[in-house]
């Protein structure tokens, strides 16, 4: 137990070794820093081994009782989902540490950097440890302001600015998830987790907040925890912060997009319980989810930029993520946060390698050499990815359906485990058919390969990954149950992204064989006045600009009104 | 409670010290050694009547606050020619604050009145410095000295309403906020520092005594006020083209607060003590951490004068960690008493908490800025160096302090 407490102190030893003593020799110090990281890793990587085996490590420093009269209710509990975070962010963090050292050497704040760092793993890791709401809270309010921080070079005015949008936004969820946690308290007496979910679960509560609208206190406190999770995941409309902070240094971006951004799938899953006694919320969750997903994927399609185009790539992931916590497929959601974050922060820290061989390289970006099959329509490619992505997942759902008697269309769960397998893969599949310069027959076999990779990873966060997340089937069950959409909505929302894969497909079709789909013109001109919405970033940074101007004057008009005058 | 020889004793230290240091008034460095020395010996009586158990609870904490504050400002103030008379009304003030925190023998009119009348005294001295009109301010000190002179000759509930209106005048709650911007933005630098923790301490102070004493029905009264107070506050900050204004104005949106909630029903509680203590040093801090910027500072007094953080990166890392703790973030006493507020039993869910969070978050906004133009911003001169280690003593004192109250529980500081 006491090596439990040693996890988040490792990362500030790191950060210690960076500020203590000579600062030319801080490179070499920075050794002592990597270690630390990596043995935080290693006991993180105990933990989890420890959590699994015998269950969750809890350590309290205050009474429960009492602990409303803390300021800093310092406890921790480490259960699975709390351990697995651990590893992620412990791992991450020391990849970036040790990047960091070679990568920002002689920046003029390379001691600051890599001590910020480090006091944001130890915040993280304590956050993803938080034994009780109002501990998750301090370090998740201190992750605000060091992502300000960690922009870096705040001399610079467009990274200044961007700081400043970051710390805003990110504020404005804050002071929403402190009213979640002040409302639970004042409804529900209690801070702790385990209790905050039994008194819920117990005591149906109605608030009235407005004449002739009642709204269960339960859903009172989650609606006002998930705006929290929303900016800090940076979900539609509070995601525009994500974008302006890009002029961060690349490693940050590592550790933003596979650790910081994560907290909002954190905080959703740690609250699940909660989730699961308001259905309202999972809605709006489903629903933002899946407009930021739309937004982040569409957005990314026309940046220039590749730093851009990676964080409204997260933006889109982040969506799904949320997405996925709204369908009730909590574990799910934690699967994808791992999986997202890992290949992010891989390829953030690859970024800026791309960026230096494409200066030096004319010959790159590729894509200009003749391929095999003459560009021309690939016969076998495009039966492959049609047989894969439409006709297979047909017949394994009227086999699962009609010859093993599994009533898929009963649960919701399972449909939407099938249903994310199946548009996965597709979206996949529909990618490696732009795979011209290569052999057909080799990217049938990449479609082969990755539908047999998706069915299995699925299977695994569906079966596996979720019963160790959450062992309690019945609490699955309950999720998926609190989730579930109103029939006619489910089955259109399904109806409409199946016509889309196999438009998708037609669409694939007519282009590979030289023809031209039959687009009307009002959606021809739809689709030009989509793209320039979308280049303009639907102009919600004007309206925000615009929104924060009116702001702005109305405290110097309404101030000279009260107070008689500016000082 | 605090008997009646102690609080003599507690003022008494202060007093006679600045009384003494009268003797170096043409030499400010030596008057600047023995005040510090003063405010060290009061710091240790009240250390010493707060572990002998003759001062206990909010009286004890606030105490403590004036004199670690009072030997900050001291430390952190240059010892320039002619900068003698402000230190030795600091001690002068100390003696006012620490008489008036720990007094609770003594009638709430002499408690309130002795610091405010010096507070009005100060104003109309140091008017021909002012950037500003100073007379609403002096006005308001005034009247906040008067009401506490005429309170005794009143009967009640009309006594109680005088105080209320001294208190208002200490603790600023709108209308009457004008004396204590008044007194942040026109005293001289280390003055303003020390002031903006004294008043808000003795306000917060005499209005615990008050409170029982008041009308029935005057609850919603305040309550609006005070909601007028945060919103006045905090546009004020947000619209101050000054970096002393934006803290002045800040400030007082936020010591609205624990006049809501007590007008909401919630007495003079650990929480709100806390935060009305670190709220006030907050503000001291950072008014004395823009003094050292700004004095060496091309452009200073300027909202945007900055670029700090390159020549002065010592100073940088103090002024960020103020600036943290004013704006509410943890792990300071004004996050941790906003906290122990919000989360009091019994406080429900009405509007006010509404109004609470959203100047909880305009801090984060005018207070940010403030840092960033402060430290980030290119557009004055490189300052020729660093702050000096007695200037980054007094700062890290003040931080220090603000995190000791924003760890240890209010019910053991303040209960």
């Amino acid at each position: 137990m006491p090596a439990l407490l040693l996890l988040p102190i490792l990362p500030l030893l790191a950060a210690a070794v960076i500020l203590v003593g000579s600062p030319a020799k801080r490179r070499r110090r920075g050794a002592y820093g990597v270690l630390a990281l990596a043995s935080a890793f290693a006991l993180a990587v105990a933990a989890l081994a420890i959590v699994a085996s015998r269950g969750p490590l809890t350590v309290r420093f205050y009474e429960a009782a009492a602990s409303a009269g803390l300021a800093l209710p310092l406890g921790f509990h480490v259960d699975r989902l709390g351990a697995l975070m651990m590893v992620l962010v412990s791992g991450v963090a020391a990849i970036i540490y040790r990047y960091s050292l070679n990568y920002m050497y002689q920046d003029a704040g390379y001691g600051r950097f890599l001590a910020l760092i480090g006091v944001t793993t130890s915040v993280l890791l304590c956050m993803v440890a938080s034994a009780n709401l109002v501990m998750l809270f301090v370090c998740w309010q201190l992750l605000s302001y060091l992502l300000a921080l960690l922009a870096h070079n705040l001399a610079h005015p467009a990274t200044a600015a961007g700081a400043r949008k970051t710390f805003r936004f990110l504020r404005a969820g804050d002071a929403a998830f402190l009213a979640g946690i002040a409302l639970a308290y004042s409804l529900y007496g209690t801070i702790e987790f385990e209790t905050l979910f039994a008194r819920v679960a117990a005591t149906p509560i109605t608030l009235s907040p407005f004449p002739g609208i009642e709204v269960s206190g339960a859903t009172a406190v989650a609606l006002l925890v998930f705006v929290g999770a929303m900016s800090k995941s940076a979900q539609f409309p509070v995601h525009v912060w994500l974008p302006h902070s890009l002029y961060a240094p690349t490693p940050v971006h590592a550790l933003l997009h596979a650790g910081i951004i994560n907290a909002g799938g954190f905080l959703l899953n740690r609250l699940a319980p909660l989730y699961a006694q308001s259905p309202t919320t999972l809605h709006v969750a489903f629903v933002v989810g899946l407009a930021t997903a739309i937004l982040g994927a569409s957005l990314m399609l026309i940046q220039n930029d590749i730093k851009k185009t990676l964080g409204y790539s997260t933006i889109g992931q982040m969506g799904y993520m949320v997405m996925e916590c709204g369908l009730g497929a909590f574990a799910l959601a934690v699967f994808h946060l791992i999986a997202h974050g890992l290949f992010k922060a891989s390829v953030f820290l690859n970024c800026g390698d791309v960026i230096h061989q494409a200066r030096r390289e004319p010959a790159l970006p590729g894509g200009h050499g003749s391929a095999p099959g003459g560009g021309e329509f690939l016969r076998l490619t495009w039966a492959t990815g049609f047989f894969t992505t439409l006709l297979m997942p047909l017949l394994v759902l009227l086999v699962a359906h009609g010859a093993l008697r599994i009533p898929l269309f009963h649960h919701q769960g399972a449909s939407i485990f099938l249903f994310f397998i199946w548009v996965t893969s597709s979206q996949a599949i529909l990618t490696l058919t732009r795979l011209r310069f290569v052999a057909s027959w080799k990217v049938s076999g990449a479609m082969l390969a990755t539908l047999v990779v998706v069915v299995f990873t699925y299977l695994f966060a569906a079966e596996r990954f979720t019963e160790f997340l959450y062992p309690d089937k019945d609490a699955v069950a309950a999720y998926f149950a609190a989730a579930a959409l109103p029939g006619p909505i489910f089955d259109g929302l399904v109806g409409m992204t199946t016509l889309l894969v196999v438009l998708g497909w037609y669409y694939l079709y007519a282009q590979s064989r030289g023809e031209r789909m039959p687009i009307p013109a009002w959606l021809q001109a739809a689709r030009v006045r989509l793209y320039v919405l979308y280049f303009d970033q639907l102009y919600l940074d004007e309206l925000y600009l615009r929104l924060g101007r009116a702001l702005a004057g109305l405290p110097a008009r309404a101030w000279r009104a009260l107070a008689g005058g500016a000082s | 409670m605090t008997d009646a020889r102690t609080s003599l004793l507690l003022a008494a230290v202060p007093l006679v010290g600045a009384a003494i240091g009268l003797a170096w008034r043409g030499d400010p460095a030596a008057a600047r050694r023995w005040l510090l020395l003063v405010a060290l010996a009061t710091g240790g009586v009240v250390a010493w009547a707060g572990t002998a158990g003759y001062v206990r609870g909010s009286d004890f904490v606030m105490a403590g606050l004036l004199a670690v504050g009072a030997f900050a400002v001291l430390l952190g103030q240059p010892a320039r020619p002619g900068t003698a008379a402000p230190l030795l009304w600091t001690a002068a003030l100390l003696a006012a604050g620490v008489g008036a925190a720990a007094g609770d023998s003594w009638p709430p009119a002499a408690r309130l009145g002795v610091p405010l009348g010096l507070v009005a005294s100060l104003l109309f001295a140091y008017r021909s410095e002012a950037a500003r009109d100073p007379r609403p301010a002096i006005a308001t000190a005034a009247i906040g000295a008067l009401a506490c002179l005429v309170a005794g000759s009143l009967p009640p509930p009309a006594s109680a309403i005088a105080l209320l209106v001294a208190a208002g005048t200490a603790l600023p709650l709108f209308p009457l906020h004008a004396a204590y911007l008044g007194a942040l933005t026109v005293l001289p630098g280390g003055l303003a520092a020390f002031v903006a923790l004294l008043l808000p301490v003795v306000g917060f102070q005499g209005l615990a005594a008050i409170l029982p004493g008041l009308p029935a029905g005057s609850a919603s009264a305040l309550e609006a006020l005070a909601l007028a107070g945060m919103a006045v506050g905090s546009f004020g900050a947000l619209a101050a083209p000054r970096a002393t204004a934006v803290v002045a104005y800040g400030t007082v949106a936020f010591l609205a607060i624990p006049w809501w909630f007590l007008a909401a029903g919630q007495l003079a509680s650990g929480p709100a003590a806390v935060f009305a203590g670190a709220a006030a040093l907050a503000a001291s801090g950072m008014l004395l951490a823009l003094g050292i910027g700004q004095a060496r500072s091309v452009g200073g007094g300027g909202r945007h004068a900055g670029g700090l953080a390159a020549a002065m990166p010592r100073f940088g890392v103090a002024f960020s960690l103020l600036a943290v703790a004013a704006m509410g973030l943890p792990p300071f006493g004004v996050f941790g008493g906003l906290l122990g507020m919000l989360l009091a039993p019994d406080l429900g869910w009405p509007g006010g908490i509404v109004a609470i969070l959203l100047t909880w978050l305009a801090a984060s906004w005018y207070l940010f800025d403030l840092a960033q133009a402060s430290l980030f911003s290119g557009k004055a001169a490189p300052p020729p160096g660093d702050a000096r280690p007695a200037e980054l003593a007094a700062l890290y004192i003040v931080v220090a302090v603000l995190a000791i109250l924003g760890v240890v529980p209010a019910g053991r500081l303040a209960g």
